[in-house]
C-alpha cells in the first residue's frame, strides 16, 4: 500500500510540472482532433510527430504521444456516434448502438456516457497499472505461441458472432480479412504472396486504406445513392446533454464491466483497445435481458465498449513498459520513441527509469481528466462543426481520407488502394456482408500465422499441442462456444432482428 | 425449355445470398489457385502457401453453404439506384492520387472537391467552386501549417 502511494506520489511530482502538463494537453487535444477526423489516425499522427519529439525529453515525449493515443479514442467515439463513421477501429463497435441513439435524437446522451465511461475506465486502469504491472507482466510472460494463436482465434470468433449479418457471412468476412492480412512478403520465407506484381504491395496492404475504403467511402457512396435513410441533421441528434438517471442506471454497470474486460484484453497482446471493445459489446449483448435492444440504441452498447477501449488503450502500455513487448502498432512506435532517447524498453524500465514510468502512468490519468473537462463543453462546438449539410460534409471527408491515406507512407498507391476498397465495401454492402469482422481478421492475420507456425514447429507438427496447453484449450473452447451460440436459433433470431436492411 | 432454365437461373442469382455465396466461392477458388503457386509444405514446416490454401478452401466451403442457403431464402439483392456517387468518389480519389505529388495539395484539394460535386445531381456550381477553394485553404492550413506534414502545396 505504502509502496503504491510512494509510486503514485513520484508520478504526480513528475506529471504536474508545467511542461509535462502542457505536453499532456497538447497530446489529448491533438488526439481528439485526429481521432475524430476520419482518415487521420493516432498511428499516422504519432509516426509523423516522432521526429518532433527528438528534441523533447523522453518523459514529455511519451506523455504527449500517449495523450494522442487515448485522446484519439475519445475523438473516434464522437464521429462514431454522430456520423456512423468509426474514427478508430475500436469505435466500430460504438457505431452499432451509438449511431441509432443519435438518430433518435439522443446523441448527446451517448456522447456524455461515452466520455464519462472513458474517464472512469481511465481512472480504474491507472490504478490497475500502478498496482498490478509487475504481477501482470509475469503472467503474460508465460504465454506460448499456442496460447497466442488460440487467443487470436477467440478474438476472431468474437468478431464473427458480433456481425449483424449471419454468422456464416461473418466467418467469410473474417476469412477474407485474414487472407488480406497475409498479402505481401511472407516473413518466414521472404516470398511475395498475392501481390499481383505490384511492388507497393510487398509491404502488405495498409490498414488505413483498407479501413477508410471499406468504411468511409463505401458509406458515403451508399448514403449519396439514397439507398439508406437520409441523414438527420446533426443538431437533431444532439438535442440535449443531460443524461436521465434511468440511462445512468443502465450505463454505469456496463461501464464497470467494460473496464474490466478492457483491462484484461488490453494487456494481452494483439488487442490494445480493439479486442476489448468488441468483447465488451458482445458481453453486454449476450448478458442483457433483452438482446434485441442492441443495434437499435442500447446505451450499454455505447458505455461498455467506450470504457473498454479506453481501458484497453492504457492497459496496452503495460506489456510494452514492463516487458518491452509492444502489443500493437502504437506501442511499437512508443517503444521506438524510447529507443530514440536511449532507453531500452524492457522489465528494467520500471526501476531504472522510475520517473518516466510513474510520470507517464499518472499523466495518463490527468489526460483522461482533461479530456472529460474539455470535451463535454466542446461537444456543442463539435456538433456545430460537423452539422453541415451532407453535401458539404462528404467532400471534406473524402479529402481527409485522401490525405490520410497518402500520409501514411507518402504513396499515391495507397490512395488508389483506398478507392479500390471503397468499391469493395460498396459491393459487400449490397451483398449483405458486414465489414467489421474483416477488419479484425486483417489485423490478426499475420500474427496468427506467425504463432501457428511457431506452435506447430515447437510441437513438431502435432496439432494436439493446442489442446495440451491449458490456456490455449480454454481459449479454443470459448471460441467454439461463441460460434455455436451464434448459430443457435434463439440467438440468430435476435441478431437478424437487428440486422439493417 | 431452355428459356425456363435461364430465367430460373437469373431468378436464383437475384437472391442476395446466392449472389453472395457465389462471390465467396469464386474468391475462394482464386485464393486456392494463387496458393497453388506457392510452397505448401507440411504442418510442421508450413510453407508460404499453407494458410492461404486453407483459407481459400474454407472460404469456398462457406460460399457453397451460403449459396445453398440462399437458394431457399427470399431475400433479394437490393437495387442499385445509381452508380453515380460511387463513380464520382472513385474518380475523386484517383484524381487526387495522380495530382497530389505533381500539382501540390492546394490544387489537388480544389479539383477533388469539384469532382466530388458530381456525386450529387443538381449542384450549384458557384457554391461548389467557392467551397472547393475554401477547403483547399483549410487543408493547407491544417495539414501543412499545423500538422507539419511534408506535403508540397503548389506544383
Amino acid at each position: 500500500m505504502t509502496e503504491l502511494f510512494a509510486n503514485l506520489g513520484q508520478g504526480f511530482s513528475v506529471a504536474l510540472s508545467w511542461s509535462n502538463l502542457g505536453f499532456c494537453f497538447t497530446g489529448v487535444l491533438l488526439g481528439t482532433l485526429v481521432g475524430a477526423l476520419p482518415g487521420v489516425g493516432p498511428v499516422a499522427t504519432i509516426a509523423i510527430l516522432l521526429p518532433v519529439t527528438f528534441t523533447l525529453d523522453p518523459t514529455g515525449a511519451l506523455i504527449m504521444l500517449a495523450g494522442i493515443y487515448y485522446g484519439a479514442q475519445y475523438g473516434g467515439s464522437i464521429v462514431a456516434i454522430l456520423l456512423n463513421l468509426p474514427g478508430e477501429i475500436s469505435s466500430v463497435v460504438t457505431t452499432l448502438d451509438g449511431y441509432p441513439l443519435a438518430c433518435q435524437g439522443r446523441g448527446g446522451e451517448a456522447l456524455v456516457v461515452a466520455a464519462v465511461g472513458s474517464f472512469i475506465a481511465g481512472t480504474v486502469t491507472t490504478l490497475v497499472i500502478a498496482v498490478g504491472a509487475p504481477p501482470l507482466s509475469r503472467m503474460a510472460q508465460a504465454f506460448q505461441p499456442t496460447d497466442y494463436f488460440a487467443l487470436m482465434l477467440l478474438g476472431l470468433s468474437l468478431a464473427t458472432v458480433l456481425a449483424r449479418g449471419s454468422v456464416l457471412k461473418g466467418i467469410a468476412m473474417v476469412l477474407i480479412g485474414v487472407f488480406l492480412g497475409l498479402v505481401g512478403t511472407d516473413v518466414n520465407s521472404g516470398v511475395l504472396r498475392f501481390t499481383l506484381g505490384i511492388p507497393e504491395l510487398a509491404g502488405g496492404i495498409g490498414f488505413v486504406p483498407l479501413a477508410m475504403g471499406l468504411f468511409g467511402i463505401a458509406d458515403i457512396a451508399i448514403n449519396l445513392e439514397g439507398a439508406k435513410d437520409t441523414r438527420a441533421r446533426l443538431s437533431a441528434k444532439v438535442s440535449r446533454l443531460r443524461v436521465p438517471w434511468a440511462t445512468w442506471r443502465r450505463a454505469l454497470p456496463a461501464i464497470f464491466r467494460g473496464t474490466g474486460i478492457g483491462v484484461v484484453l488490453g494487456v494481452l497482446p494483439g488487442g490494445g483497445s480493439i479486442l476489448g471493445a468488441f468483447a465488451a459489446y458482445l458481453f453486454e449483448k449476450r448478458s442483457a435481458k433483452d438482446p434485441s435492444r442492441f443495434g437499435r440504441g442500447a446505451i450499454e452498447g455505447v458505455a461498455a465498449p467506450e470504457a473498454a477501449n479506453n481501458a484497453g488503450a492504457q492497459a496496452a502500455f503495460i506489456p510494452m513498459l514492463t516487458l518491452g513487448i509492444p502489443s500493437n502498432a502504437v506501442m511499437a512506435l512508443m517503444a521506438g520513441a524510447l529507443t530514440i532517447h536511449g532507453i531500452q524498453p524492457g522489465p528494467q524500465v520500471i526501476t531504472a527509469n522510475a520517473d518516466l514510468f510513474w510520470g507517464l502512468v499518472v499523466s495518463m490519468w490527468l489526460g483522461n481528466l482533461m479530456l472529460l473537462v474539455i470535451n463535454l463543453p466542446l461537444i456543442g462546438l463539435w456538433v456545430r462543426m460537423l452539422d453541415l449539410p451532407y453535401r458539404f460534409l462528404f467532400p471534406a471527408i473524402v479529402l481527409f481520407c485522401c490525405i490520410g491515406a497518402y500520409a501514411v507512407k507518402f504513396s499515391s498507391f495507397d490512395i488508389v488502394l483506398t478507392a479500390f476498397f471503397g468499391i469493395a465495401g460498396y459491393l459487400l454492402y449490397k451483398l449483405g456482408f458486414e465489414p467489421a469482422p474483416l477488419l479484425l481478421g486483417f489485423v490478426l492475420g499475420a500474427p496468427m500465422e506467425e504463432n501457428l507456425r511457431r506452435a506447430l514447429l515447437l510441437s513438431r507438427g502435432d496439432p494436439m499441442t493446442f489442446i495440451e496447453h491449458p490456456l490455449s484449450l480454454s481459449f479454443l473452447i470459448l471460441a467454439a462456444l461463441f460460434i455455436a451460440a451464434g448459430f443457435m436459433p434463439r440467438f440468430s433470431r435476435v441478431r437478424i432482428g437487428s440486422a439493417e436492411d | 425449355m431452355a428459356q425456363t432454365y435461364r430465367t430460373r437461373a437469373m431468378a436464383l442469382i437475384r437472391r442476395r445470398d446466392v449472389a453472395a455465396g457465389l462471390f465467396l466461392l469464386a474468391f475462394g477458388a482464386v485464393i486456392v489457385a494463387g496458393a497453388a503457386g506457392l510452397r505448401i509444405g507440411t504442418p510442421t514446416r508450413m510453407g508460404a502457401g499453407f494458410l492461404p490454401l486453407a483459407l481459400g478452401l474454407l472460404l469456398a466451403l462457406v460460399g457453397l453453404v451460403l449459396t445453398v442457403q440462399g437458394a431457399r431464402s427470399a431475400d433479394l439483392l437490393p437495387k442499385i439506384v445509381s452508380l453515380r456517387p460511387l463513380i464520382a468518389l472513385i474518380l475523386a480519389f484517383l484524381v487526387f492520387a495522380l495530382m497530389v505529388e505533381e500539382a501540390g495539395l492546394a490544387l489537388s484539394t480544389f479539383v477533388v472537391v469539384i469532382v466530388s460535386g458530381f456525386a450529387t445531381p443538381g449542384r450549384k456550381w458557384r457554391e461548389t467552386v467557392l467551397y472547393a477553394a475554401l477547403l483547399a485553404l483549410f487543408a493547407v492550413l491544417l495539414f501543412v501549417v499545423l500538422l507539419k506534414l511534408p506535403l508540397t502545396v503548389w506544383p
